[in-house]
């Protein structure tokens, strides 16, 4: 491996680290958690918003919690043009995501024939387009974990359509999954980075 | 009292060892002269945390570095939080570059 590797190695891993508290993977799993128990009740319209409030909690709380325990760090303007080309891209594919569940709902709407097809697979198309969205995630931000996310989701809709289930069961059985995995790595997290005195954080100790 | 004469020494096969720079060559330096080398700037707890070293050596070893003239440190408020920023200066970034050069060839040079 030449020593140009080894840098860009020693970049990635510090970058990743930023990305191992588990803390995306815990909303996510509450997104789910909380869709699956509304549908139970028959209210999954109050979940419309509910994307938008986790996002910004979960923006907020890592800025706080984790940049508290790991450090404040600017990346090279490489890492800053990948991670902007990253959040546009996935933009873009939640925008197709909302188009195709425009369509979707739609496809309640009529009888024709793709309507139908459509209603027959039931939440298997939402199920594919949440992985779809899962795996984007993994490819751009490099963080492979979404990859076995997006498995699981299209592996527990595909089998809760084949097995009749609840719909409620799908989103239920992804969001303990998913939630669990965030709950590890989080305390994992927490025991590796410790939270630092304030002396520590701020670097106070050096150039007193 | 005589001085004993000093055996002459031809290290010039070993030249790129010899001019290697000592500031950079001390793993913990070289370390953080690689983190910092690597992003654009960073806290005293990034490094801490990313080096392992404890906060009096990173302190001793970031002062070197800095008596070197190789990493400026500014001081800033974040959202109210003060904050050491640390980062390479050219002649750091420079420095490193060097470094990185010199112990290729030395290690390419060497013999099987």
């Amino acid at each position: 491996m030449t020593s140009e590797l080894d840098l860009k190695s020693i970049e990635k891993r510090a970058y990743l680290a930023y990305h191992q508290d588990g803390i995306w993977d815990i909303f996510l799993g509450l997104f789910f958690l909380s869709t699956g128990i509304f549908m139970f009740y028959d209210m999954a319209y109050l979940m419309g918003g509910m994307p938008v409030v986790l996002y910004f909690a979960a923006f907020g709380l890592k800025k706080s919690f984790t940049q508290s325990r790991l450090g404040y760090v600017k990346f090279s303007k490489e890492r800053q043009v990948k991670e902007k080309q990253g959040r546009l891209k996935l933009s873009i594919l939640l925008t197709i995501t909302m188009l195709l569940g425009i369509v979707a709902f739609y496809a309640y709407m009529g009888d024709a024939d793709w309507q139908i097809w459509i209603r027959s697979l039931g939440l298997v198309s939402f199920g594919f387009v949440v992985a779809l969205v899962f795996g984007a995630v993994a490819v751009l931000f490099e963080i492979w974990r979404f990859l076995f996310y997006a498995l699981v989701i299209l592996a527990l809709f595909i089998a809760g359509h084949l097995l009749n289930s609840a719909p409620a069961a799908y989103f239920l059985s992804c969001g303990i999954i998913i939630f669990i995995i965030g709950l590890a790595l989080l305390i994992r997290f927490m025991r590796k980075y410790p939270k630092p005195s304030n002396e520590e954080s701020t670097g106070g100790i050096y150039r007193q | 009292m005589r001085n004993r004469p000093v055996a002459s020494t031809d290290n010039s096969d070993f030249k790129p060892i010899t001019n290697i720079d000592r500031v950079i060559h001390e793993p913990a330096r070289f370390l953080i002269m690689a983190y910092l080398y690597i992003v654009e700037s960073a806290d005293f707890l990034f490094l801490e945390r990313r080096t392992g070293l404890t906060r009096g050596n990173l302190s001793s070893h970031l002062s070197k570095l800095e008596s070197a003239g190789y990493i400026s440190i500014d001081k800033e408020f974040v959202e109210k939080i003060p904050r050491t920023l640390l980062s390479l200066t050219d002649k750091g970034r420079e420095a490193f570059k060097t470094y990185r050069l010199s112990m290729k060839q030395a290690l390419d040079e060497l013999p099987e």
